[in-house]
């Protein structure tokens, strides 16, 4: 399946809290290349089994950021509280689905300018709604906890980039299953598990129950980092085009690291630093049961959390050229 | 008369680049009017109908719509811009742009994640803002888009709920409303003007103000409903769902008085659903008009629209409905000599 393609699937479905179709997306696609699985948790796990049972697991997370609804209001309006880390100030004027009883299209209210004070504070949630347009009979389809996503579906900017509101994970996800198609038919020496996991917005949750679910050795996690971006220090963030980057932490296991950089010598890939730990769900993998050797490989991605998150194409290729290449390089128990 | 607001709505005209808008409404009401289009660009449409009007009057509703200019394509191929009529910051924010030329950006924010709780209390300004257009550098970004170049909100028309959603309701609803009388039989003459330039101070109808010299004029618009639960009694200014809006004073304009009672009275003897603005707020073209010349009797007649002058007004297709009938009733009216 084209990168491009797989893409644009898996950002035109949502995912939050049991609401939305993405995680089917994944699991058909996972399918074709791999007995795939579905844990009690949610995780979806495609399996590709090597000559040992030395197993590696590649994980990216399905779930986006998002809103559940906290109280309806009359006129057809519903307040929400945010789930996962939103930037208020986005939100006037930005499009949402609500999934009730059927999926209601909403937009967050904004008020207008000869309302406000003179001094300009930026607007949170407390003093925002989402307009349903619906008039009547709003209490039989919306109810408190529905989920609420952005409705950004997914748009080519230029030839090499896309934006959509879930690319936060969605090109991690993507990048997965570019490299499970591409090493299924290849000969490996360890079992190579690829874990797409739920809640990860929520605190890294869907991971902790996923991992401990599997036998593993090794995990690399692929999620989404900051790419350049005005106004931001360069030292903060990766460059978009520049390729996978690849995180050097003291939370992650430096023979793993190395092998990330070892796999990538003929590609363009990218260092990320991080002081500690890494605010992925790789923090939560490596302490799972008895430990776990772990790395992390990234999507620079600018606009984060919001419905103008944008990737490059040729990033979320090399993250999966990286993936690749270092499952064809193990020889299973050798890295320490 | 939702068909033709949708397709309307979806045609991309900033201000001073209402091309495609034109071009669309002129191959709708061609062979239905003595057409000429000004050296503006406001098309000057006259209606011929059944009867000799007894005072010249003019329906006005402008083309263009907010959008953004480009200023300048830094090193980074990040696209920095104008506004091209008022935009307010979170409006701007997180949201999608299409360019003359096709190009397709987003407006980039730095990531909450980086910003320290006092950069999350304010809003960004105007000049820090910029576009990514998914180009790689200055080169590559300059094959996409040129400075000068205007882009609008991407075309997004849809129904939510029992109201429709969309970008540049203001004012395509007013030029649906006109085409839809122009393309029906009149009582009377009358001559419609769809205007340019309004977003950038009502530059469009003074001009057309001017050439068509009429006695009497209706501004066909919309204006800002705040019925939010962020507002309550006056500040809500006018109620979605409630009907035509008819003026008695914006920040533009002081409306005739007489012609502002006869309007209401008229609604309410022919029961179509009017309401009033209980915020003196806003502007309109009725601002260029009735101090045209040696002066023009004037009224505006608006379409109540949540969140006017973002990607996503909210409106109901029922106060459309009201508009359209506010307005051929005080057309006949008027040219009819009645009041």
């Amino acid at each position: 399946m084209e990168l491009k393609d797989t893409l644009f699937a898996l950002t035109g479905a949502d995912f939050l809290g049991g609401s939305g179709d993405a995680k089917n997306v994944i699991k058909e696609i996972a399918s074709q290349y791999a007995p795939t699985e579905e844990l009690k948790d949610g995780g979806i796990v495609a399996t590709l089994k090597g000559k040992t049972d030395y197993t590696l697991l590649f994980e990216a997370h399905y779930d986006q950021i998002g809103f559940v609804v906290t109280e309806v209001l009359e006129g057809g309006f519903v307040r929400v509280g945010n789930a996962g880390g939103i930037d208020p100030r986005i939100l006037p004027s930005t499009r949402v689905k609500i999934y009730g009883k059927e999926v209601v299209k909403g937009v967050f209210t904004s008020v207008p300018p000869h309302l406000k004070k003179e001094d300009e504070t930026a607007p949170d949630l407390s003093c925002l709604s989402i307009d349903t347009g619906l008039t009547d009979n709003v209490s039989d389809i919306i109810s408190l906890g529905d989920r609420v996503v952005f409705d950004a579906p997914p748009v080519m900017l230029g030839n090499d980039t896309v934006n959509a509101a879930s690319l936060d994970d969605r090109a991690g996800c993507a990048a997965l299953l570019w490299a499970l198609e591409n090493l299924s038919d290849k000969e490996l020496a360890v079992t190579v598990k690829f874990l797409f996991a739920d809640k990860e917005e929520l605190g890294m949750r869907g991971a902790v129950t996923s991992a401990f679910n599997i036998e593993l050795d090794e995990a690399v996690a692929v999620d989404v980092s900051f790419g350049d971006t005005p106004g931001v220090p360069s030292y903060q963030t990766g460059k978009m085009g520049g390729g996978a980057m690849i995180c050097h932490s003291p939370a992650l296991t430096k023979s793993v690291v190395d092998g990330l950089f070892e796999a990538s010598k003929d590609l363009v890939v990218q260092p990320e630093v991080t002081g500690g730990r890494t605010g992925t769900d790789i923090d939560v993998i490596s302490i799972s049961r008895g430990g776990v050797k772990s790395g992390l490989v990234s999507v620079p991605q600018r606009n984060m959390h919001t419905p103008a998150e944008t990737v490059r194409i040729s990033d979320v290729k090399s993250v999966a050229d990286v993936l690749i290449n270092y499952a064809l390089n193990h020889k299973g128990g050798a890295v320490k | 008369m939702m068909q033709l607001l949708e397709k309307l709505c979806n045609l991309c005209g900033a201000a001073g680049r209402e091309d495609k808008v034109r071009d669309f409404i002129l191959s709708e009401i061609e062979g239905y009017a003595d057409i000429k289009v000004d050296n503006l660009g406001n098309i000057i449409a006259d209606k011929k109908g059944k009867k000799r009007a007894k005072i010249k009057v003019v329906a006005d509703a402008h083309m263009d719509e907010v959008g953004i200019i480009v200023t300048h394509i830094d090193e980074g191929g990040f696209v920095k811009f104008a506004t091209c009529g008022g935009i307010e910051i979170p409006a701007l924010l997180g949201k999608r742009f299409v360019f003359e030329k096709g190009a397709v950006g987003v407006v980039c924010s730095k990531p909450t994640h980086l910003c320290d709780a006092a950069e999350k209390k304010v809003l960004p300004k105007l000049d820090s803002l910029c576009i990514d257009v998914g180009a790689k550098d200055k080169k590559e970004a300059e094959e996409m888009v040129c400075v000068g170049e205007t882009a609008v909100f991407v075309p997004n028309f849809e129904k939510i709920g029992n109201l429709i959603c969309a970008k540049a309701l203001d004012d395509r609803v007013g030029c649906t409303v006109l085409i839809k009388l122009l393309k029906e039989e009149a009582e009377y003459d009358f001559t419609a003007v769809f205007s340019v330039q309004e977003e950038l101070g009502l530059r469009g109808a003074k001009v057309a103000a001017f050439s068509t010299n009429p006695d009497a004029a209706i501004i066909v618009e919309g204006t800002t409903a705040a019925d939010v639960p962020e507002s309550s009694g006056a500040n809500r200014v006018c109620h979605v769902g409630d009907g035509a809006v008819l003026s008695f004073m914006d920040r533009s304009t002081m409306y005739d008085k007489k012609l502002y009672d006869d309007g209401r009275r008229l609604a309410d003897q022919n029961g179509i659903k009017c309401q009033t603005k209980s915020v003196v707020a806003g502007g309109n073209n009725a601002g260029a008009y009735h101090i045209a010349r040696g002066g023009i009797r004037t009224a505006a007649v608006s379409l109540p629209c949540r969140y006017i002058h973002s990607s996503s007004s909210v409106a109901s297709p029922s106060d459309a409905e009201n508009v359209y009938r506010l307005v051929k009733l005080l057309i006949e009216k008027l040219a009819g000599g009645e009041i």
